[in-house]
């Protein structure tokens, strides 16, 4: 059985591919550019080889707007630090996590960036019609969690962006990008920051961004590109312009493994929603979901009512081995928004791996330490 | 890869390395000789690569970069 339910955090098991991978860059060697011998050459096709399959996954035909960066966070630091901003207003949705939340309140007390809440449903989701009456004369930048890693909400990005314009959009796919689509031409997407290990089953330390107009921003960090070397200026074209220092190779080879080795999902839809069903009519928990069915992504969680978050967590490994993650995700304006700060909740996450059984089994599991804690309070 | 003959060929040089390994894909997928290349240094002090072709198919080569938003220098000796 796979009693991993932590997928959101990192994903496991990986693709078999992603550690041949990464062995063969172990073996191989080589880095980016720099020179022209063929190792390095190598190395070098398959950066660019991964950065066309991160470009097919995003729906984009503006390659070499597709950066790598270590993870998301460094990719959201990379955008929101580097943005140019103008009048100093920032519009977030209500469920974000601190990749966000923490460079917005950085800027905030720093440089006088103030940053609001987009309006939105109990669940989070953003109210389009109360952002069409928004005034957004002064807005620089709308940042937007496209599915959130506590309820799992998926944001209506295409009506969003129809909304606000000319805004420029940061998308945060942290935890969408390999779970649900990413439009990023049609949809009209300014930017887009994503992570390797999470939806896309890559390994750690690799993500990266898209960028339509790289000059909106200034590179987050400096330094030799195996470009325009003669100059201590950055170069001011793509993907140099974001890629200074040696990139994690080793990252991206085990990268290219995931995305050429996707599975199909094990589960069916129907036996995740009769989870979902059954899970919604039980005493004593109060789940977190979106209030639609079909805003809901693979990730929810839930706060037992009887006992505290972080004995109903332990339990559940004690008791069944099931791996899940209790507490705030690193995301106190989400659980703010759905009325659950600061006790946090019990998230689960699912994979492509799971099966109906494993579904089946953490729906027992839950009800009966539901049961043997219903006396507790 | 085939190698162009000494004789006719000439150079393609790029801004970067993302270029270089884009434009080997196009020309490899038309099945030109080419080469991978250290950048001359009587050329440019750069560290990176440049793609040696055959100078008769430059033209068709370079159409081909062309259409897909490729820009590069030539340097024929």
């Amino acid at each position: 059985m796979n009693l991993y339910f932590d997928n959101a955090s990192t994903s496991f098991p990986k693709p078999p591919a992603v550690g041949e991978y990464i062995n063969r860059y172990l073996s191989q060697g080589g880095t980016y550019g720099r020179a022209s011998y063929p190792r390095v050459f190598q190395a070098s096709k398959m950066v660019e080889e991964t950065r066309e399959l991160i470009s097919s996954k995003t729906c984009t035909s503006l390659i070499s707007n597709i950066l790598f960066t270590y993870n998301s966070t460094y990719a959201l630091n990379t955008i929101i630090q580097g943005f140019r901003f103008k009048n100093k207003r920032i519009l977030v949705s209500p469920l974000e996590h601190n990749a966000v939340g923490r460079p917005i309140e950085y800027l905030k007390q720093k440089e006088g960036v103030d940053y609001l809440i987009m309006p939105h449903f109990s669940d989070g989701l953003i109210n389009i019609d109360e952002l069409k009456r928004a005034n957004l004369s002064n807005v620089d930048l709308v940042i937007v969690n496209h599915v959130s890693n506590v309820n799992g909400l998926i944001q209506p990005l295409k009506e969003i962006k129809q909304v606000i314009g000319n805004v420029p959009l940061l998308v945060d796919a942290s935890q969408s990008l390999g779970k649900v689509n990413v439009c990023v031409d049609e949809w009209g997407i300014d930017m887009l920051a994503f992570t390797g290990h999470k939806g896309l089953l890559g390994p750690t330390g690799i993500g990266g961004f898209f960028i339509r107009e790289p000059n909106i921003i200034r590179p987050f960090v400096y330094g030799g590109t195996g470009s325009n070397s003669d100059k201590l200026l950055m170069p001011n074209y793509c993907p140099d312009k974001f890629e200074a220092g040696t990139q994690n190779i080793l990252g991206i080879y085990g990268l290219y493994g995931a995305l050429k080795n996707q599975p199909t999902t094990s589960y069916s839809i129907d036996s995740y929603k009769e989870l979902i069903r059954k899970l919604s009519q039980i005493d004593n928990i109060k789940l977190l979901i979106a209030n639609d069915i079909d805003n809901q992504s693979d990730v929810f969680s839930f706060v037992p009512l009887k006992t505290s978050v972080s004995d109903f967590t332990k339990l559940l490994y004690e008791n069944y081995k099931i791996e899940v993650r209790g507490g705030l995700h690193c995301s106190p304006i989400a659980h703010q928004t759905l009325k659950t700060y600061p006790q946090g909740a019990i998230r689960i996450s699912l994979s492509s791996y799971h099966t109906d059984n494993d579904l089946n089994y953490l729906l027992n599991s839950i009800l009966s330490i539901n049961e043997e804690t219903k006396n507790e309070r | 890869m085939k190698k162009p003959k000494m004789s006719d060929n000439c150079l393609l040089l790029f801004k970067n390395v993302h270029d270089v390994i884009r434009s080997e894909k196009l020309i490899k997928s038309k099945k030109f000789d080419y080469q991978i290349i250290p950048v001359p240094s009587n050329i440019s002090s750069e560290c990176g690569m440049c793609i040696k072709i055959d100078e008769i198919s430059s033209i068709e080569i370079i159409n081909i970069l062309k259409i897909n938003n490729i820009n590069c220098n030539i340097y024929s000796k």
